[in-house]
């Protein structure tokens, strides 16, 4: 991930740069135009009868993407467009998750629906291990407990530090 | 937000397996423009309750 690695700091917004432009200039800054989770239901349900729109969401199911992440998606987008607030498109989540795992039976299609306890594949050392090895570098967080202990217990054996400052008591 | 949508999931779920004619709190959303926080999210569970319905009429005809 070249990118995250060195981001163009000179290309990123400023700080506060997102107040100075102009109110309503975007669709979800406008009144919503679906106000009800039934307007919504109304608006959603429809998709999933034309088979460009379906045939697109069972790809992505059959994939390995979980229902609630398209959920999201889908009324992520719909939020955007301005068409409802962020909690009507939570609130019919829900609806679109039924409604797709309806479709992804019809077509015999495997889902998940994301809600599943996750199987933790292998200890996060090996894991991170691996990770390290495709990226060709070398561990760094070896952590050696004697040699801490020495660094901690060194300093005690040093000598009185002289007392600085100009309220410090002087020593004739 | 999928992280809120996999929370109301999983109550609408626990709430229909349980007590399905009940509505479920909705926790601070607001499904109607003026609508109070308290109304639950009786829509939501009528819909899911219905294509549950209609999908195990589907799957136990075929």
């Amino acid at each position: 991930m070249p990118l995250l690695d060195k981001p163009d700091l000179l290309d990123a917004p400023i700080p506060g740069q997102s107040l100075t432009a102009e109110p309503g200039n975007y669709p979800w800054e406008q009144p919503p135009q679906l106000n009800t989770v039934d307007e919504a239901v109304e608006h959603y349900t429809p998709m999933f009868g034309e088979e460009e729109i379906l045939s697109g969401i069972l790809i992505h199911i059959e994939g390995g993407v979980a229902l609630t992440t398209m959920a999201d998606l889908i009324t992520k987008g719909g939020v955007m467009t301005g068409l409802h607030s962020i909690d009507v498109g939570i609130m019919v989540a829900p609806v679109l998750v039924e409604l797709m795992i309806s479709s992804a039976d019809a077509a015999g299609i495997e889902y998940t629906v994301g809600t599943e306890p996750q199987k933790r594949e292998g200890s996060n050392k090996a894991s991170i291990a691996a990770a390290l090895e495709e990226s060709d570098m070398e561990p760094t967080m070896e952590f050696d407990m004697e040699s801490e202990v020495e660094e901690v217990e060194s300093p005690a054996e040093d000598m009185e530090e002289p007392a600085m400052g100009m309220m410090a008591r002087r020593s004739v | 937000m999928s992280k809120h949508i996999r929370k109301l999931y999983t109550r609408i779920d626990s709430q229909i397996k349980s007590a399905p004619k009940q509505s479920a709190p909705t926790k601070g959303l607001v499904g109607r423009r003026g609508a109070s926080t308290d109304e639950g999210v009786n829509p939501v569970i009528d819909y899911v309750t219905y294509i549950r319905e209609s999908r195990e009429n589907r799957n136990a005809s075929t």
